[in-house]
C-alpha cells in the first residue's frame, strides 16, 4: 500500500480497528484441543476438522 | 489524546479466530493451489499458464517465446502470486522425466535428472507441445490447427480473473484424461495427492470400454474389466513395478504402496569381474544423489564388494556402472542396494482430486467416469454452440435464397425506399423475413446475383442442413454423443500414444495365492442344504466292497451329501444352478477342512440369487477352443455349447442353459464335439447316441430332446463312452454292477433307449451311473454321510438286464445317494492306498 492508503486504513486513530484476542474462561481447556488439532502432529483430526467445517469457509478466492 | 488511541476495539475469541482463519487457509490451499481438478488433471497455476500460452498464440507451430513473457502474462492476468512458483510449474510441465507426456516444449536449459534446476526465466524459451493442444480441444494436423477450439466454442465455463478485467477458464476441455495420464503430486493441508502417470493408450482404452459398455450393453462397467486394460502406472523414467497387488489395491481403493525398481543388467567384464549397469531409475529419483548414497554406503562399509562407481550417462540415456569385485555375487549386491538406496523406491499412491471443488479419494473407475462426464459436457456444449451458429447461418442463407428467388421485386423495394431501415421494414413485411435476414439482404453484393454465387449459397445451405441434422442427432441421443467422444479420443490415442515404458514385474513378496496353494488332488463334497468343503484325498482309505465305510462328515438331520468330486486344487469348479445359471471358482477357494466338519454354506462363496440352488458341479481344467460343454437335464433334454462361451464368468454368474419348467440340470460334461454319450434313467433305461446329433448352440438356449422318458422317470446320470470301458450302475439299496459299454449300441437320440438294469424291490431305483475302467475306484455316499471307497475291479461284470450284487452294507433307513469316480492321476497315491489297505481295518 502507499503511504496515503496506509494512513487511512491502519494508522489513523479515528479509523483504525484493533482486534483484541481474548480467551473465554470456559473455553480455556478447549483452546488446547484446538491448537493441537490444527497445528499438531496428527493429520487425521485435522482432516476431519477441515471436512466438517468446509462449508463455513468465507474468503474462498475461486 | 490517550483516550482516543484505542478506539474501535473489536474483541475476538481466540478459538473462533484460529478456526476461521485456519479453515480459510486450508480451503484455499485445497481448492485452489495444491490439488488437481479431476476433469482436466491440472492445478490452478498449471491451467493458468497453459491458458496464458494459448492466448499468446504460443502454439507448437509457432516459434518459442521467452518464458519471462509467459510468466509475466500469467502473473499479470490470471495468477496473482509469485513468479517463481509459476515458472516452476512451467518447467515441471516441460521436463520429460517428470511429466509423462510433456505439455510444454522448452528451449534451453530446463534442468536434468541430476537435480539441476532450470536456467532463469530470462534465458529459456517455451511453447505448447502438440499434445497439450488437445487440452484445449484443438487437433493438430499437418503442422496446423484444425478448426474448432472447444475452449472457444463455449466448451467450458469461464470466470472473471482476480481483478475482473479478464476471463479465465474454470477447467480445460482436456480431450484426453490428463489426470491419470500425466499424474500429479500435491501436498495440501490435512491431505495430499499422489497420482502416478499412465500410458495414454491404456487409459483411453479404458475410457472406450466404459463407453462401449454403455452404448452396446447399456450397463455400467465393473472395475475388474478396467483392471484388465490398465495394466498399471507407466512412469516416464521407465523402471519395473513389483507385483500387481499394489496396483490393484490402488485402483480399487485409491490408496496403496507400489514398489518401483530400477532396471539393471549384470554385465561380465574381462578378468572375471562383474558390473551392474543401471539404465532406468524409479520415478522422481535424483540420479546424482543416488550415486552419492551408494558411495556413502561403500565408504561406511555397509555394502561390501563394490570397487568402482561411475555415472556414464550421456544424452543417449542413463547409464550408471557399479563395478564389483571378482568373487562377489552381483545379485546379492543388487538386493542390498534395493534395500538401502533409492534403487528400489516406494510410490505411495493417493488418488485424491477435486470433484466439484471438494477433495475426494477416488478409485480408477470413478476417475474415468468423472472424466467421461466432463467430456460429455464439453462435447454437448460444443455441439449446441455449433448448432446455434449453423442454424443462424442457415437462417440468413434462407433469407438470401428467398431474395434471390424474387430478386426483381427486392431490387424494386430497395430502390423505392428512402433509407436502409425502411427498405428493411418493407422487405420484412413483404417476405416475412426477420431483421437479421433483411439486414443480410440489404448487405448483399451485386455479385451474389450471378449464377455461380447462387449455387454456392444453395450448396452452403444444403450442407448446413446436413450438419444441423448430424448435430441434432448427437444432442438427441446419448449413444451417438458417446460415439463421437470415442472417435475423437481414439484419434488422440493413435496420434500421441506410445509404448509402455515401465514394465510390470514379479514380486517375490507378492506371491499370489495361487502359487502358495499346492496342486493336489482334493475331494470336494456338497450337501443338500448347500454346504461345501474340500478334503485331502488321503483322508479316505480304499476299502473292498461290502465294508461299512468311514464316516465322511457330520451332517445335521435332513442334510446329506449330494455331490462328491475328485479334482485338482487348481481346477476351476463350475456350479450350475436350478435357474440354469453358472458360477465359477477355483477349487482352492473352497476352505479345506477335516473329514468331520460340516463345511461352509455355498452362499458364502458364490453370489447366488435368492432361492437359487446348486444342481451340478463340474470341474474344468482349462478352456480349450474346440471343447464343448454337453449338458443333460432330468427331463431328458440335452444341449451342447462351446466352452469358450463360459470363459468370462463374473462374480454374479452367467446363464448356462434355459430350462423348461420344473426341469433341472443333471450332468455337464466336457467333450470335444463328437463323443458318444450315454444317458441312464432311474428306472434302469439307458440310451447311447452320438453328440454330433446335437447341434452346438449358444449359451442361453434350451437344447433338444435327448431321451424320451416314460412318466415319472428321470435322468440320473450322463456319461461319455470314452470315460470308461464299462458302465457302473448303482442302486439306492446298495446293489450295483458293471456292464460293458459295447452292450449298448449307438442309436439315434430322442428314443426310449434300452434296459440297462433290472430294477426290483431289493435293488431300488438307480441313483448313479459312471463310466469306469478296471482299475478305477469309486466313492459311494449314503444318506448318513458315510463314504466308502471301493475298487471297480472288485465289482462284478454283468450283462445289461441284470440286478447287480451287493456293493456295500447299508444300515437301516439309509440309502445310497451318489457315486463319484476316484481320479487315478497319481500312481504314487495309489501305491500309498495299497499300503494302507494292507494294514487297515474298517472303522465306523
Amino acid at each position: 500500500m502507499d503511504a496515503e492508503q496506509l494512513w487511512e486504513t491502519t494508522m489513523d486513530p479515528e479509523k483504525r480497528i484493533l482486534k483484541r484476542v481474548v480467551i473465554d474462561d470456559e473455553d480455556a481447556s478447549e483452546i488446547n484441543v484446538t491448537f493441537s488439532t490444527l497445528m499438531g502432529d496428527k493429520v487425521e483430526p485435522r482432516r476431519e476438522f477441515i471436512e466438517a467445517n468446509a462449508k463455513y469457509v468465507q474468503n474462498l478466492d475461486i | 489524546m490517550d483516550d482516543k488511541i484505542f478506539d474501535n476495539i473489536h474483541d475476538v475469541d481466540l478459538k473462533e479466530t484460529m478456526e476461521t482463519s485456519y479453515i480459510d487457509y486450508a480451503m484455499s490451499v485445497i481448492a485452489s493451489r495444491a490439488l488437481p481438478d479431476v476433469r482436466d488433471g491440472l492445478k490452478p497455476v498449471q491451467r493458468r499458464v497453459l491458458f496464458s500460452m494459448i492466448e499468446l498464440n504460443n502454439g507448437p507451430d509457432k516459434p518459442h517465446r521467452k518464458c519471462a513473457r509467459i510468466v509475466g502474462d500469467t502473473m499479470g492476468k490470471y495468477h496473482p502470486h509469485g513468479d517463481s512458483s509459476i515458472y516452476g510449474a512451467l518447467v515441471n510441465m516441460a521436463q520429460e522425466w517428470n511429466t509423462r507426456y510433456p505439455l510444454v516444449d522448452g528451449h534451453g536449459n530446463f534442468g536434468s535428472e541430476d537435480g539441476d534446476g532450470a536456467a532463469a526465466m530470462r534465458y529459456t524459451e517455451a511453447r505448447l507441445s502438440k499434445i497439450s493442444m488437445t487440452m484445449f480441444g484443438i487437433n493438430y494436423k499437418d503442422e496446423k490447427f484444425t478448426t474448432g477450439k472447444d475452449i472457444d466454442m463455449d466448451g467450458v465455463d469461464f470466470m472473471p480473473n482476480f481483478d475482473e478485467t479478464e476471463k479465465e477458464p474454470t477447467v480445460l476441455p482436456a480431450r484426453y484424461p490428463n489426470l491419470l495420464v500425466n499424474g500429479t503430486t500435491g501436498i495440501a493441508v490435512g491431505m495430499a495427492t499422489n497420482i502416478p502417470p499412465h500410458n495414454l493408450r491404456e487409459i483411453i482404452g479404458a475410457v472406450n470400454r466404459i463407453i462401449d459398455n454403455q452404448v452396446e450393453e447399456d450397463r455400467e462397467t465393473e472395475i475388474d474389466e478396467l483392471l484388465e486394460i490398465v495394466k498399471g502406472p507407466d512412469f516416464p523414467t521407465g523402471g519395473v513395478i513389483l507385483g500387481k497387488a499394489g496396483i490393484e489395491e490402488a485402483y480399487r481403493t485409491g490408496r496403496a504402496k507400489i514398489r518401483v525398481r530400477a532396471v539393471s543388467e549384470i554385465e561380465p567384464m574381462d578378468n572375471g569381474k562383474n558390473r551392474i549397469v543401471v539404465t532406468e531409475l524409479p520415478y522422481m529419483v535424483n540420479k546424482a544423489r543416488l550415486i552419492e548414497n551408494i558411495a556413502k554406503l561403500v565408504k561406511d562399509k555397509k555394502i561390501d564388494g563394490i570397487t568402482d562407481l561411475r555415472d556414464e550417462s550421456s544424452r543417449e540415456g542413463i547409464r550408471v556402472c557399479i563395478e564389483l569385485r571378482r568373487d562377489v555375487n552381483p545379485n546379492i549386491i543388487l538386493n542390498q542396494l534395493y534395500k538401502h538406496t533409492q534403487l528400489q523406491d516406494t510410490f505411495g499412491v493417493i488418488m485424491l482430486a477435486l470433484v466439484n471443488n471438494q477433495p475426494k479419494i477416488l478409485n480408477l473407475k470413478q476417475m474415468l467416469v468423472h472424466y467421461l462426464d466432463h467430456q460429455k459436457d464439453v462435447v454437448t456444449r460444443r455441439t449446441k454452440y455449433e448448432l446455434n451458429k449453423a442454424e443462424e447461418r442457415a437462417h440468413i442463407l434462407e433469407g438470401l435464397l428467398i431474395a434471390l428467388d424474387n430478386i426483381d421485386e427486392v431490387i424494386q423495394i430497395i430502390r423505392s425506399s428512402a433509407d436502409v431501415n425502411s427498405a428493411k421494414a418493407t422487405l420484412m413485411e413483404r417476405f416475412g423475413l426477420s431483421d437479421a435476414q433483411a439486414q443480410a439482404i440489404v448487405d448483399m453484393r451485386l455479385r451474389a446475383l450471378t449464377g455461380l454465387e447462387r449455387d454456392k449459397i444453395q450448396k452452403e445451405y444444403d450442407d448446413l442442413q446436413i450438419l444441423i441434422g448430424k448435430l441434432k442427432a448427437i444432442l438427441g441421443d446419448e449413444k451417438i454423443l458417446l460415439g463421437v467422444i470415442k472417435t475423437e479420443i481414439t484419434e488422440i490415442a493413435d496420434k500421441y500414444g506410445d509404448d509402455r515404458r515401465t514394465s510390470i514385474g514379479f514380486d517375490e513378496f507378492d506371491i499370489s495365492m495361487e502359487d502358495m496353494i499346492p496342486v493336489t488332488n482334493t475331494v470336494v463334497t456338497f450337501t443338500k442344504l448347500g454346504y461345501i468343503k474340500r478334503m485331502n484325498e488321503d483322508n479316505f482309505k480304499a476299502q473292498h466292497r461290502g465294508g461299512k465305510g468311514i464316516k465322511g462328515m457330520e451332517t445335521i438331520d435332513d442334510d446329506y451329501v449330494t455331490e462328491m468330486l475328485m479334482m485338482s486344487s487348481h481346477d476351476y469348479l463350475l456350479f450350475f444352478t436350478n435357474k440354469g445359471r453358472v458360477y465359477r471358482i477355483k477349487a482352492y477357494e473352497i476352505p479345506e477342512s477335516s473329514r468331520t466338519s460340516r463345511g461352509i454354506a455355498i452362499v458364502n462363496i458364490l453370489q447366488l440369487q435368492p432361492d437359487e440352488k446348486i444342481t451340478a458341479m463340474i470341474p474344468i481344467e482349462d478352456y480349450h477352443e474346440d471343447k464343448y460343454l454337453f449338458m443333460a437335464t432330468a427331463d431328458g433334454f440335452v444341449k451342447k455349447t462351446k466352452i469358450t462361451e463360459y470363459d468370462n464368468i463374473r462374480k454374479n454368474g452367467l446363464t448356462a442353459i434355459t430350462l423348461r419348467d420344473d426341469d433341472t440340470l443333471i450332468e455337464v460334461k466336457l467333450t470335444d464335439g463328437d463323443e458318444d454319450v450315454i444317458m441312464v434313467t432311474k428306472y434302469g433305461q439307458a440310451i447311447r447316441f452320438s453328440e454330433t446329433e446335437v447341434r452346438s448352440t449358444g449359451r442361453a438356449t434350451m437344447g433338444v430332446i435327448g431321451m424320451n422318458l416314460s412318466a415319472d422317470d428321470e435322468i440320473i446320470g450322463m456319461q461319455l463312452i470314452s470315460q470308461g470301458e464299462s458302465l457302473m450302475t448303482v442302486s439306492e439299496n446298495g446293489l450295483g454292477k458293471c456292464t460293458l459299454m459295447t452292450e449298448f449300441n449307438t442309436i439315434h437320440r430322442g428314443g426310449k433307449g434300452v434296459k440297462c438294469y433290472k430294477i426290483t424291490e431289493k435293488t431300488g431305483n438307480l441313483i448313479g451311473a459312471k463310466a469306469v475302467e478296471k482299475d478305477d475306484e469309486v466313492m459311494l455316499i449314503n444318506t448318513a454321510g458315510t463314504i466308502i471307497r471301493i475298487e471297480v475291479a472288485g465289482t462284478t461284470l454283468l450283462s445289461r438286464i441284470t440286478s447287480g450284487v451287493k456293493l456295500i452294507d447299508l444300515k437301516e433307513n439309509t440309502k445310497l445317494i451318489s457315486i463319484a469316480k476316484v481320479r487315478k492321476s497319481d500312481t504314487i497315491l495309489a501305491e500309498e492306498v495299497e499300503e494302507l489297505n494292507e494294514g487297515s481295518t474298517t472303522e465306523e
